[in-house]
């Protein structure tokens, strides 16, 4: 079994608060992994540990088998290309225009590309999600929803090899819940991993290949998806909700 | 887009453009201003003391400044040494005997750093060559033999200072001959004509006072009177001395009637003295050092009155020093004032 | 017997915490710093338009450009008032070109840079604070470290150089209107010769005026830089940290500028 991203033994504290507790966990490449959890069970924590955004205090995280702590800058930023994170609150940058973010991480990535192929670029990511609203506008400008899509395109432009997503349905309508879900199953069929923390069944079931199901900072269960969802712990079924829970 | 976002990059240029521009422009003219480019000459001068010396203190020439001071250290001799330089443009004015003096200013601000003019026009001294000072012997003996122009300082409290200290000087150095040539009277070896020289320098001293009191302060003539009347008796007494007969002889032969003459002008001089400073007074106040010098001479003369009462009651004439009442001194240290 | 001996303790024990904590805070702080400074080479180093510099350029517009009014009518203002007052006074005691020494004094090496250094610290220290705080609160800074974006090298070193750069130049103004534009503005009062007032004013300016000044004013830019964004950085979640940490970015920006002022002016004398 081959891990994109595997967490070892980790334990974030803060505030004298364990938002992580001796948490081990590996994320299998090409697949989807989806965090469940009551709220604040530590799934977001969980997930920004993962992708090297949140350092633990003890344990490792590695990231294709290299401990994420210990790589150079330029191994950084070779594993930062292939990462794509989106924000539960989009966390779009205020001072630049919805272009501006999408193109920023392609500018840093792709240095010397021309400014044409970089707005080529932007406007056929912006087609594949259907997203047809002016972009050279700043995020304030913009409703929850459109910053949850720009969101989206920030962090899908780089084609990353590992893509990880906080709560990707929230503020956003049916049509383009739907329209990132087919996103998201295409994605995982051309071998992007995808990390999930979401409550919704759809995607679950659409996605899900292995489930990890959290509270207060510790791993109440992990397996595949059709284990998790067969378990008899009642907090596991309550969280699952009735829709995922396998007889 | 706002203007100023638009053309954000100009903007900032220009900004930073002008502000550096003005630093050059500044630095440029300070440059200029301040000589940074141009030639300087070296030359080295000494003095009895550092005390008012300093790096950086400008040399002025009847009101210019043509130089600055770069160095001071004490030499093995315990001299102070200066080096310092003399602008290009100013450096052809540096004639041969051409001396330095250190005055302190009124008001107690400072001091200055005045270079004189050798009296004759030379080629200007070559650089590194020594510039004597007015401290030392040798550049008063160039202003004695008459070699440097001596320019007079604008400023008045400056100029009776300058006119008070050579007449003190004088004042001090005839009495203190007069005092070593009256305790050569009791040798009997001794001849006279250094008395005869004494008495002329009396002369000489007195009608420099008097000349300078004239100018100081027109409200002296008392003084001055007193001092011309002092001369008057001194010229007998001189004549008297210079007399081939004159002598230890004639001085214990009189009966006392030459010692008498001497303690009356002493005694005169004590006065004239006194008086002098009382003048000076008004000034002290902003320039203790005039006092001070007044108050060396008065002690000058009292001690030459005591070596002559001293001769006088010698023991093989008579029996010794009366003993004084010490009278306060004006002079007073800024420690011993109340505020 | 035992009260005071427990207080004693708990008194000990509170201030090995507080040390604990001020030297643990102090090394964090010195560690950013010299992140900072590491970044910034490299930033000058590899200096692209696309990257950091349009940061670098716009905090120079909102720091310089912006804050030049103020500057000028402040120093315009003392100016005027140090030659109109001093000559006045100075002129009683004949020591009328004593102005210059002061002017270039209060001017040029004291209020000059400290002054400049208190509207940027308020115009600018304020909102880099208060900005980076607000990146934090909405996760903009993990946003930036999650597409490998260093968030000191693209957002700190140029706000820093923008800023240090700022405070020099906005210094050179003040000096320019303070020593130059303020001659004009006497001129309305009480007149005076410009060849005069320039000559003597360039007899007594030196090099190591002008050489102080500006490093006064670079070391004083940077230090608000620092502070400022370090404290715009000490925000951990909550909004209501922000102001609180922009109050704290001020303050202690006031001090180490004035505590450096203190030092490099000693140096100069020393």
């Amino acid at each position: 079994m081959t891990y994109s991203t595997e967490i070892q033994n980790v334990r974030i504290v803060r505030n004298g608060h364990a938002l992580l507790d001796n948490v081990s966990a590996g994320l299998e490449e090409g697949k989807c992994t989806v965090l469940m959890g009551t709220s604040g069970s530590g799934t977001s924590c969980f997930m920004k540990t993962a992708a090297g955004i949140m350092a633990p205090d003890t344990g490792r995280v590695l990231a294709w088998n290299q401990d994420i702590e210990l790589m150079s800058a330029q191994q950084q930023f070779v594993f930062r290309e292939k990462m794509g994170f989106v924000f539960q609150d989009a966390a779009l940058w205020a001072n630049m225009t919805g272009f501006q973010n999408i193109a920023l991480p392609f500018q840093f990535h792709r240095r010397g590309m021309p400014q044409e192929k970089i707005a080529a670029r932007i406007a056929e990511i912006a087609g594949e999600f259907d997203f047809t609203g002016n972009l050279d506008r700043r995020p304030v400008d913009f409703s929850t929803g459109e910053q949850k899509i720009i969101s989206y395109m920030r962090a899908m432009i780089l084609e990353p090899r590992i893509l990880f997503l906080d709560d990707p349905t929230g503020a956003i309508d049916n049509i383009f819940e739907k329209r990132v879900l087919d996103i998201l199953v295409k994605r995982k069929d051309q071998g992007c991993t995808l990390v999930v923390n979401t409550h919704n069944p759809t995607y679950t079931l659409r996605l899900a290949d292995t489930i990890i199901v959290m509270k207060a900072g510790k791993i109440m269960e992990q397996g595949p998806a059709s284990q998790v969802r067969a378990s008899s712990d009642p907090y596991v079924r309550g969280v699952l909700s009735d829709a995922l829970c396998l007889p | 887009m706002k203007f100023k976002i638009q053309f954000a990059s100009e903007i900032v240029g220009i900004f930073a453009l002008i502000a550096i521009i003005a630093l050059a422009t500044i630095l440029i003219m300070m440059g200029i201003n301040q000589r940074w480019f141009a030639r300087n000459y070296y030359y080295t001068s000494r003095f009895a003391s550092g005390k008012g010396l300093e790096q950086g203190m400008s040399i002025n020439f009847k009101g210019f400044e043509i130089g600055r001071i770069t160095d001071i250290y004490l030499t093995d001799e315990n001299d102070v040494e200066i080096k310092f330089y003399i602008q290009d443009k100013y450096q052809p004015k540096v004639f041969e005997n051409s001396v330095l003096q250190h005055t302190s200013s009124a008001l107690g601000f400072g001091g200055d750093l005045i270079f004189h003019q050798g009296a004759q026009q030379t080629n200007p001294l070559e650089e590194f060559s020594y510039i004597p000072s007015l401290d030392l012997p040798e550049g008063r003996y160039l202003v004695t033999r008459g070699l440097v122009k001596i320019a007079r300082d604008e400023d008045a409290i400056t100029r009776v200072v300058d006119d008070v200290e050579p007449i003190l000087e004088n004042v001090n150095q005839l009495l203190l001959s007069l005092n070593t040539t009256l305790t050569a009277l009791n040798d009997p070896g001794a001849g006279d004509s250094a008395l005869g020289d004494v008495m002329k320098n009396l002369v000489r001293t007195t009608g420099d006072l008097s000349a300078f009191l004239h100018q100081a302060r027109p409200g002296l003539n008392a003084i001055i009177d007193n001092l011309g009347n002092m001369t008057g008796d001194s010229r007998g007494l001189v004549t008297k001395l210079l007399d081939p007969k004159g002598s230890l002889a004639t001085l214990l032969d009189d009966n006392n009637r030459l010692f008498d003459q001497i303690e009356g002008i002493l005694r005169d001089a004590a006065y004239s003295m006194g008086e002098v400073r009382g003048f000076s007074t008004t000034f002290t106040t902003a320039r203790p050092q005039i006092l001070e010098l007044l108050e060396e001479g008065r002690q000058a003369v009292r001690l030459s009155q005591d070596v002559l009462e001293g001769l006088r009651n010698n023991p093989l004439l008579s029996g010794g020093i009366t003993p004084r009442l010490e009278a306060p001194t004006t002079q007073q240290g800024y420690r011993d004032e109340v505020f | 017997m035992m009260a005071p001996v427990c207080k004693l303790r708990e008194f000990l024990r509170y201030l090995g915490e507080a040390s604990i904590r001020y030297a643990r805070e102090s090394l964090y702080a010195a560690g950013y710093v010299f992140e900072i400074h590491k970044r910034t080479f490299r930033f000058l180093r590899h200096i692209q338009p696309k990257y950091g510099y349009r940061v670098f350029i716009m905090q120079m517009l909102f720091t310089g450009f912006e804050a030049l009014w103020i500057i000028a009518v402040i120093s315009l203002a003392l100016g005027a008032l140090i030659i109109i007052q001093g000559r006045s006074l100075l002129i009683q005691v004949g020591q009328g070109t004593l102005v210059y020494p002061i002017l270039i004094m209060v001017i040029t090496r004291e209020l000059g840079p400290l002054l400049t250094a208190f509207v940027i610290i308020a115009r600018s220290g304020t909102a880099m604070a208060t900005e980076l705080g607000y990146s934090v609160v909405s996760h903009e800074i993990e946003a930036y470290v999650s597409f490998g974006i260093n968030p000191i090298g693209y957002l700190i070193v140029p706000r820093f150089l923008g800023v240090t750069v700022s405070m020099v130049i906005l210094n050179l103004y003040f000096n320019i209107f303070g020593l130059l534009g303020s001659f004009i503005v006497t001129q309305f009062i009480k007149p005076l010769q410009m060849n005069e007032y320039v000559d003597n004013l360039l007899s007594y300016l030196t090099p190591a005026d002008v050489f102080s000044s500006l490093l006064k004013s670079f070391i004083f830019g940077a230090i608000i830089a620092c502070t400022a964004t370090y404290y715009g950085f000490r925000v951990e979640r909550s909004p209501t940290e922000i102001p609180q940490m922009a109050i704290k970015a001020v303050s202690r920006s006031f001090i180490l500028c004035i505590l450096a002022d203190a030092a490099i002016t000693l140096v100069y004398y020393i």
